[in-house]
């Protein structure tokens, strides 16, 4: 079970966070003008180039993260079982929605 | 010189609290250390409990909170600390009495590790041999005397006793695995597999940092992640 494993989700940290110290800056050189961008200038933005593949990679690493980070912090906290398993789903849930729903923005621009 | 000490017996005492005490200048010799100053209060109350045995930072008995730090009472020296020396036992560990802590989850987990050497092959005639880069690898490893500096310095260890297996063990973990004559690595690295055993660590460093002996907890539990990493690639 995902939720239980200690070196996958050590990897994944890692590795997550590496996506994100290079996608992040990226994104944020290469938009910056997105504040006062409309609806049409944001979407030939967000699918141009290699911008799809970058922006879902690392929304995608940024869930993951996200998903250990809130994990180890309920592992170390939440001392009642059944209120951490409780926690643990909910969160996987919102993160899980979070990510289909930036998955549907992203289809709809591209 | 003034020293607050912690004191508390649960049979007879509600709470715990900070008791002081003082020792005159002429009591006090320029290289005394701070169980040579409890033994003296120890005089005064006789009620007074720590644990001894050595005295000599060998035995790792009287391991205690000193000016907020974990070290062995019988090595650390009177001469440097700021008064009043704030005496208390290990953090997050349940006290028996005073600065007397139970050592049972610490020494529950140590057990945990199997720490032994584990051979599947006929034993050799002989002895176990070793090149000496072999054992080179043993060195800031088999030194740990157990005093549980480490264990008890670490928040992850206070929140999960139980499941995460502490500095002291994973060192101890670290010693077999990286032992030539050692034949039990598979066993013992997915032994470690799981959010708590292993993967509770932080990496924040207590442990490094409040080892009497010098040892590297840390460093040891950095390379059981990349040796458990290499098994499973």
């Amino acid at each position: 079970m995902f939720v239980l494993t200690g070196m996958r989700a050590w990897v994944v940290q890692r590795f997550s966070a590496i996506v994100l110290l290079l996608v992040v800056p990226w994104l944020f050189i290469s938009s910056p003008q997105i504040n006062t961008m409309n609806y049409e200038e944001w979407r030939l933005w967000v699918s141009g180039g290699f911008n799809p593949p970058l922006i879902m990679g690392g929304f995608t690493a940024l869930l993951f993260h996200l998903w250990v980070g809130i994990r180890d912090v309920l592992l170390d906290y939440v001392r009642h079982r059944l209120l951490r398993l409780l926690l643990l789903g909910s969160v996987a849930v919102l993160l899980f929605w979070l990510g289909l729903w930036l998955a549907l923005i992203l289809l709809r621009a591209l | 010189m003034k020293f607050s000490i912690y004191r508390f017996d649960p049979d007879s005492d509600s709470a715990p609290r900070m008791e002081e005490h003082e020792l005159l200048d002429s009591e006090i010799a320029d290289d005394m250390m701070v169980l040579a100053a409890l033994k003296k209060i120890k005089q005064q109350d006789e009620t007074l409990g720590f644990r001894k045995s050595c005295g000599e930072g060998v035995c790792g008995s009287d391991g205690m909170n000193i000016n907020g730090k974990n070290c062995l009472a019988c090595i650390t020296p009177l001469k440097g600390l700021s008064e009043p020396v704030v005496i208390r036992p290990f953090p997050g560990q349940p006290v028996i009495r005073d600065l007397i802590v139970d050592m049972d989850p610490f020494f529950r987990q140590y057990r945990a590790v199997k720490p032994w050497l584990t051979v599947h092959d006929q034993e050799p005639e002989v002895e176990y041999q070793q090149s000496p880069e072999q054992r080179e690898q043993l060195d800031g490893l088999y030194e740990c005397i157990l005093c549980g500096c480490c264990s008890t310095a670490c928040p992850s260890f206070w929140w999960n006793p139980e499941e995460f297996l502490g500095p002291a063990a994973l060192l101890q973990a670290w010693r077999f695995v990286t032992d030539s004559r050692d034949q039990a690595t598979t066993e013992r690295l997915q032994a470690l597999e799981g959010p708590f055993r292993l993967f509770r660590c932080r990496t924040i460093m207590n442990c490094t940092n409040s080892c009497p002996k010098g040892l590297n907890p840390s460093d040891a539990i950095g390379k059981l992640r990349e040796a458990m990493l290499r098994r499973s690639l």
